[in-house]
Formats: structure tokens, C-alpha cells, sequence
């Protein structure tokens, strides 16, 4: 299992432009997340696929967010979730190679 | 609506990823798309040069939504259209060259209010990199999305 904590203060890029009246972490910021997270391990590892993600709420700065892999079988399939103190943000299955 | 179809997407700036749309029908859209130097997506990439692969989701909902009502006019909706889910989403090369220009072709599959699906493309200098699909909320009567 790989895990990591993370919060994006106010005037990160991230937010810029997404969106000017309610800012929000793209669901899409939270995989490249993962996606570095994993570069990241001890065993470098790609995405090869995005078997199924489902984005369940919002995120905005300064919300603390825990990220956890957890491998679901050796043939570089695991689950991910996003959660912050109440809630699950997003949670899928990837696949990696 | 906007003669322009990106402009109806609320993206801006650097968040904006779709940079022309090419052909814009009610149920498919052909669309340029490059990530902005500027982009905060770009910091996250797993090298410097590369993009993180997860944008052409980013980049396929973007072009989805040019087809899509602008959510400035006349809309009552009570925010923007949020990407809720995607499945079946393969990346057919290992790495996205940050300064790429991408093409995107978007079909509407599914169309149940206040969710959307599409089956999305991408392609760089003519070649697939990436094909999947992704689902969207819009509550146009002003409900929340969580």
C-alpha cells in the first residue's frame, strides 16, 4: 500500500481558471496526483489504464486530502481512494505497468 | 449561445485546454487542445517535457462540453458542469509530450439529465494515445453536485 497526504493552498495553479467563482481540485489534478505518486514509489510505475473512477465531491484549497493505493492483484491492478476528513472525494481502479 | 464554442466552457486561462473547435454537432465534437505553460497540471507532471496522463480525460471532457449550452446564458444551473466519473480509459503510449497539440473526437452516449456520458478519442499527429469514457453532471434546476 503506498499513501500520502496533500493540501493545495489558495494560489496554487491548480486553481487558476478552474473555476474563477468556486475554485475546485480538477478530479482530473487528483489522478495526476496519484500518477506522480506512483513515478514517485519505490518501483516507478506508469498508468496504463483508468478501469473506473467515479469523482463523488469537491475539493478546494487548503482541504486536507489523504491519498491510498492499495494493489488488488499482481498484474498491476489497484484501487485508489481520495478522502478528506468527511467525506470520500473520488475513488476508482487503475491499472499500471 | 456564444458563437464561439469554447467560450461556453467555464473553464479560463490557464485551465482551458481546448484551444479550437473544429466540428461542434449536437452529439459529436472534433476539437484542437494543447496544456498551457501556464497550466497547473503541468507541475504534476511524473518528468519535466511530459504531461501527466490523466489529462486526456481533462481534455476530453473540456471538448465534450463545447457541444454543450454555455453556463452563462440563460442558464440557472448552480455551477459549472462537473466531470463525475470515467471507465474504460486506455492510454496507449507511456508518456504525453507537454508541448503536444491533441485532437479529440467526443460522441455523446448517453443522455439522462442531469448526467451525460460520451465515448472520447484522442489523438496526437494522427496517431491514438488514448480512448475511453467519461460521464458529466449539470443540474440545470440548481441542485448541487455533492
Amino acid at each position: 500500500m503506498q499513501s500520502t497526504e496533500f493540501a493545495c493552498p489558495e494560489w496554487s495553479p491548480l486553481f487558476e481558471g478552474h473555476f474563477d467563482d468556486a475554485p475546485i481540485l480538477s478530479g482530473v489534478a487528483q489522478l495526476a496526483l496519484i500518477e506522480r505518486l506512483l513515478a514517485r514509489g519505490p518501483q516507478p510505475r506508469t498508468l496504463a489504464s483508468v478501469e473506473r473512477v467515479r469523482f463523488k465531491a469537491t475539493a478546494g484549497p487548503r482541504e486536507a486530502l489523504h491519498i491510498e493505493l492499495t494493489d488488488v492483484s499482481d498484474q498491476g491492478r489497484l484501487r485508489f481512494t481520495v478522502r478528506r476528513s468527511d467525506a470520500t472525494i473520488s475513488e476508482g481502479v487503475l491499472r499500471v505497468r | 449561445m456564444s458563437a464561439d464554442p469554447v467560450e461556453r466552457l467555464p473553464q479560463t486561462g490557464p485551465a482551458r485546454l481546448v484551444v479550437e473547435a473544429v466540428e461542434v454537432e449536437e452529439e459529436r465534437t472534433v476539437c484542437l487542445a494543447r496544456v498551457p505553460r501556464a497550466s497547473g497540471l503541468r507541475s504534476l507532471a511524473p518528468a519535466p517535457g511530459l504531461l501527466p496522463l490523466s489529462v486526456v480525460i481533462e481534455i476530453a471532457a473540456q471538448a465534450a462540453a463545447t457541444a454543450e449550452p454555455a453556463q452563462t446564458e440563460g442558464n440557472t444551473g448552480s455551477g459549472p458542469r462537473l466531470l463525475v466519473g470515467a471507465r474504460g480509459v486506455r492510454f496507449l503510449v507511456d508518456s504525453l509530450d507537454a508541448n503536444a497539440t491533441f485532437r479529440v473526437v467526443t460522441t455523446r452516449t448517453t443522455h439522462a439529465p442531469p448526467f451525460r456520458s460520451y465515448a472520447f478519442e484522442l489523438f496526437h499527429d494522427d496517431q491514438p494515445i488514448a480512448a475511453g469514457e467519461l460521464s458529466t453532471f449539470f443540474d440545470s434546476e440548481g441542485a448541487g453536485a455533492d
